[in-house]
């Protein structure tokens, strides 16, 4: 079972479509929670996918901007794919059907 | 009466001035440099306008021929000229005062530390846009700390699972 931070850069990581970058998913994140998420813990979350092999990086083009420095790309493996897919349906059956995923203001 | 300069001998003095790392006769005062460079700068203002001066030459070389294609009226090409330097000037200003994450060179593996330092960059220039300079200094400072912090603990979970495993055996 993955946690919510990880379920949650694993869709942006897979939305990335194969170029995702550290700072895009921190972007990512910041704007969902609507408040800055630290590097920190996003270093740390894609070190830990990397790991359990969800996701896999690889050095994208160096940048003359920066340096020459190459960014690190992240990429969705199917074992990530079938994580996130197994995440979604264990969110599903947790919240019992509907009436729970309605937003709280519809609930009469 | 006066004398006119030859532009060849005017462009091999200037390539002379800038050769010695001086600012040339156009340069804006030094008063006028540290008002562009702003307050707070740790920065030498003459060492910005020679870093931008360098960077720029080949700027200038398309605005000088721009003026002479337009057959611009002496007093609007200075004031262009003028203009153009002025904003070069406090553009380089800005780009010299990134942060340089020091803590992270300095308290993580060369290889992570270059990758950190890449995406923070990224987000400091995004921070700016958000937030200003000022504080996207002190959040580029904040997150260079918990990018450090994490990478050890991290590390040290690690090992200590490590030290479990075999503990178990």
């Amino acid at each position: 079972m993955i946690s919510k931070l990880e379920e949650l850069s694993l869709f942006i990581v897979l939305r990335g479509g194969g170029n995702a970058t550290a700072s895009e998913v921190q972007a990512a994140l910041s704007e969902a929670a609507n408040k800055e998420q630290s590097f920190g813990s996003v270093f740390t979350t894609l070190d830990r996918l990397s790991d359990k092999k969800l996701v896999r990086w690889r050095k994208g083009q160096p940048d003359d901007r920066r340096g020459g420095r190459a960014p690190r790309l992240y990429e969705i493996t199917v074992s990530g794919r079938k994580a996130l897919d197994e995440a979604v349906r264990a969110t599903r059956i947790a919240a019992g059907g509907s009436e729970a995923l309605k937003p709280v203001g519809a609930i009469p | 009466m006066t004398r006119k300069k030859d532009p060849e001998k005017r462009d091999a003095t200037r390539k002379m001035q800038l050769r010695k790392k001086t600012p040339g006769p156009d340069a804006p005062s030094k008063d006028e440099r540290r008002h562009l460079v702003g307050k707070g700068s740790v920065f030498d203002p003459g060492r910005v306008f020679v870093i931008h001066t360098d960077l720029n030459e080949r700027a200038k070389e398309k605005l000088d021929e721009n003026i002479r294609n337009l057959k611009l009226d002496k007093n609007i090409a200075r004031l262009l000229r003028t203009r153009w330097l002025h904003t070069s000037i406090a553009i380089s200003a800005v780009r010299s005062s990134k942060p340089k994450g020091l803590l992270i060179d300095l308290l993580i593996p060369a290889a992570r530390a270059e990758d950190c330092r890449l995406e923070l960059d990224k987000g400091y220039e995004r921070w700016v846009e958000k937030y200003g300079s000022k504080r996207a200094g002190r959040m580029f400072a904040w997150h260079s700390a918990v990018i450090v912090v994490g990478y050890w603990i991290e590390w040290a979970r690690k090992r200590l699972n490590l030290l479990k495993i075999f503990s178990s055996n």
